[in-house]
């Protein structure tokens, strides 16, 4: 009776919460962007640059630091096509444009207004338009066009499955103590075990390290080769360590959840035979492909060396934030595993329906396509893909020098949070039958 | 708990789901459901059992194949979990419940000692420090880097116990593994086994040898069918226990 009262009264707070800042972030733009911790800047007090050179017009328009704008829109009239305007970007403090920071940006058109999709670090701006065409009243904000669904639906969500699994494990807390606390005792365990992973990992190939650091080095080169060259996806701060950052955020969502699926099975000797608090063995594998990823690192700090010496990226004070994304992906995989590694032990085949998920779930992460490129349909879809926060915020503090959107980094911690606890809870529920099944 | 008692084990009942045909996949699981077929037939491996022992104590636990026994073990030691009823232990707890507990087959002597000894919660300097005892007691000095699946059963029984018994534990358990070993090493074990007894150690002792029980044990619990058939002064059970045998 208690609890049902205690979920109903989590049910309505949720409910109110992601609804409240989903409303809120609509009717008020203002609000939102404060949660970005960015702000609208309005160029309709006439500063706005404005010169014709040759067959063109340019309107420039200047910021006093640097800032990331998500979007430019302006009022106006476009007469011929769309196609024609073009866009210069510079992020240097002299304010210097040049043919190479330019492009041909996507343009929507509402209300009279148009959207342009901007998506960098600027210092300025500048319009390049036929004479024809009319501009006025600029505005550069950090908004995300149709952002708010995907916001309401997941602060809704993620705090309804939060506090449900809460209340499930807070009625359950006594033995969840003694579970918890049954670390101190095993912890040589799990150090025993985790040392052993990566002592048979490296003993078996002769490469041993190495190959941690070659294989997405390799990856990184083929598929930098093909998409800047062939495809060409333009990204910010180049393709090589764009694509390095998410494949190597995903190669340990992938390793830990397939390694994790087979680890009760195989410790169905020990589990059988002695006591031991049975998440140790999921939470081995976690940690051990954990190791295997900050080892892989290594490739990141090679590349990103290299391309600091040619000058396309530089060193940064957010780069000290490193430990988050990967402390809040290790937190999301950890519930993923203990959920798999329950699971498979009733059903043997989710294995296999496993490898299939982990494939479309790759590429419905942004790993190898920027979401710039998306139609604003499925980039509200690729935000309700957890990964992509992990990715977004790991890119943002180690390529591009941005502190990560607060909304975003919320967002990432309920859906850490929120994995270890259902995780916890599922893992739980199974536990005590893992013996008569393995 | 009492301050003085070591296991008490309250009205554990113990039921095994056995189904039909093994379902193990997600396929067969819903054609099953699908056709109603999901049936479980039970199995009560013990069946409204308590038993008490008081810290100190030696307890030899006898009764037929499939009796029980081990169940009961390894519901005392947290590996099964009841189905109803509580089983609570006071103190450090070394269970050695069948051959090979806590060992992992493919690893050598060496690697098998420290993985061990981290399931009953030593540190590696710990087990550094005490590793030649270890190897003498067992007397596998050169099979230090063998793989234990090489092993003949006496010694890995031999392995088990001298690590369960190196530090001495509040409450030990021993199934059946002093059976494979040879007389000499029995003699060492029992000898090592009065020694933890001098010190304070809870024993729970199983073993199909009447004359072991009643030379280590003081109490003895029969178990029949998963109840509790008798318990009592060691003589006097196993009398009963040999002659309802013959
Ligand atoms: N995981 C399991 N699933 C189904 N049945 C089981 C399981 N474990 C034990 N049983 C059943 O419980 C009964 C008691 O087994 P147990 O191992 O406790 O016997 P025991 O008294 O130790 O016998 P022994 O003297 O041969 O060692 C047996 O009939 C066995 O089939
Ligand atoms: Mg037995």
């Amino acid at each position: 009776m208690k609890r049902k009262i205690l979920l109903f009264i989590c049910f309505i707070l949720s409910l109110s919460i992601g609804f409240g800042i989903g409303i809120v972030a609509f009717s008020t733009e203002n609000i939102k962007n404060s949660i970005d911790g960015l702000v609208d800047k309005d160029f309709s007090d006439g500063t706005i640059n404005t010169e014709q050179i040759g067959q063109l017009q340019y309107f420039t328009v200047s910021l006093d630091d640097e800032i990331y704008v998500k979007n430019l829109l302006f009022n106006g009239n476009i007469h011929d096509n769309l196609d024609s305007v073009r866009v210069y970007y510079t992020d240097n403090a002299n304010k210097e444009f040049n043919a190479q920071n330019s492009f041909f940006p996507k343009i929507i058109i509402k209300n009279d207004n148009y959207y342009l999709e901007i998506d960098k670090n600027v210092t300025a701006i500048r319009l390049e338009l036929l004479p024809s065409d009319t501009v006025e009243n600029i505005k550069v904000n950090p908004k995300i066009l149709n952002i708010h669904t995907v916001n309401t639906i997941l602060f809704t969500i993620l705090p309804l499955v939060i506090s449900f699994s809460a209340v499930s494990l807070i009625f359950d807390r006594e033995s969840l103590k003694k579970d918890i606390l049954a670390i101190k005792r095993y912890k040589y365990l799990l150090y025993e075990l985790v040392l052993k992973d990566i002592k048979t990992k490296y003993r078996r190939s002769v490469l041993g390290l190495l190959w941690s650091v070659l294989n997405p080095l390799l990856m990184m080169i083929v598929l930098t080769a093909v998409f800047s060259n062939i495809i060409r996806v333009e990204v910010e701060g180049g393709f090589a360590l764009f694509y390095l950052t998410g494949y190597l955020l995903f190669n340990f969502i992938s390793e830990s959840t397939n390694f994790s699926l087979n680890t009760i099975l195989q410790a169905a000797q020990l589990i059988k035979k002695v006591y031991i608090p049975k998440y140790i063995f999921p939470l081995q594998k976690c940690l051990f492909s954990f190791v295997n990823m900050i080892f892989s690192l290594t490739a990141f700090v090679i590349v990103f060396t290299i391309f600091m010496i040619w000058g396309n990226v530089s060193l940064n004070s957010s780069m000290l934030l490193f430990p988050i994304p990967l402390i809040l992906i290790f937190l999301f995989s950890l519930g993923c595993c203990f959920i798999l590694s329950s699971l498979v032990v009733f059903f043997r085949d989710i294995g296999h329906i496993w490898g299939i998920l982990l494939t479309v779930w790759m590429y419905a992460s942004p790993i190898i396509y920027p979401i710039s490129i998306l139609p604003d349909w499925l980039v509200s879809a690729i935000k309700l893909n957890p990964l992509y926060y992990y990715i977004d915020m790991f890119r943002n503090i180690m390529i591009y020098g941005r502190i990560p959107a607060f909304a975003d980094f919320i967002i990432a911690l309920l859906f850490s949070v929120a994995s270890v606890l259902v995780g916890t809870v599922i893992f739980r529920k199974c536990q005590d039958k893992f013996v008569m099944y393995i | 708990m009492d301050n003085n008692i070591a296991i008490e084990v309250k009205n554990v009942t113990m039921r095994f789901n056995m189904p039909h045909e093994k379902v193990d996949n997600i396929k067969e699981f819903f054609i099953k459901l699908l056709k109603g077929q999901l049936r479980f037939e039970e199995f009560v491996a013990l069946d409204n059992v308590s038993l008490t022992v008081k810290k100190g104590d030696v307890v030899g636990l006898i009764g037929l194949n499939g009796s029980g026994k081990s169940t009961l073990l390894k519901v005392i030691s947290g590996i099964l979990k009841p189905s109803s009823g509580t089983a609570e232990i006071s103190g450090t707890i070394s269970p050695l419940i069948e051959l090979g507990a806590g060992f992992d087959f493919e690893l050598t002597t060496k690697e098998n000692i420290f993985l061990n000894a981290a399931v009953l919660g030593f540190d590696r300097n710990f087990i550094t420090q005490k590793y030649d005892e270890i190897l003498d007691f067992a007397e596998l000095r050169d099979f230090e880097n063998v793989a234990i699946k090489n092993f003949s059963s006496g010694m890995i029984a031999r392995l088990g116990f001298s690590i369960a018994t190196l530090v001495k534990p509040d409450i030990l358990i021993v199934d059946e593994i002093l059976a494979v070993g040879d007389f000499i090493f029995q003699q060492k074990c029992e000898k090592r086994i009065s020694e933890l007894m001098m010190g304070g150690t809870t024993v729970l002792f199983v073993s199909h040898s009447i004359e072991q029980v009643e030379r280590i044990c003081k109490t003895v619990c029969w178990i029949e069918h998963g109840k509790v058939k008798m318990i009592g002064p060691a003589k006097e059970v196993t009398e009963i226990y040999k002659n309802t045998k013959a």
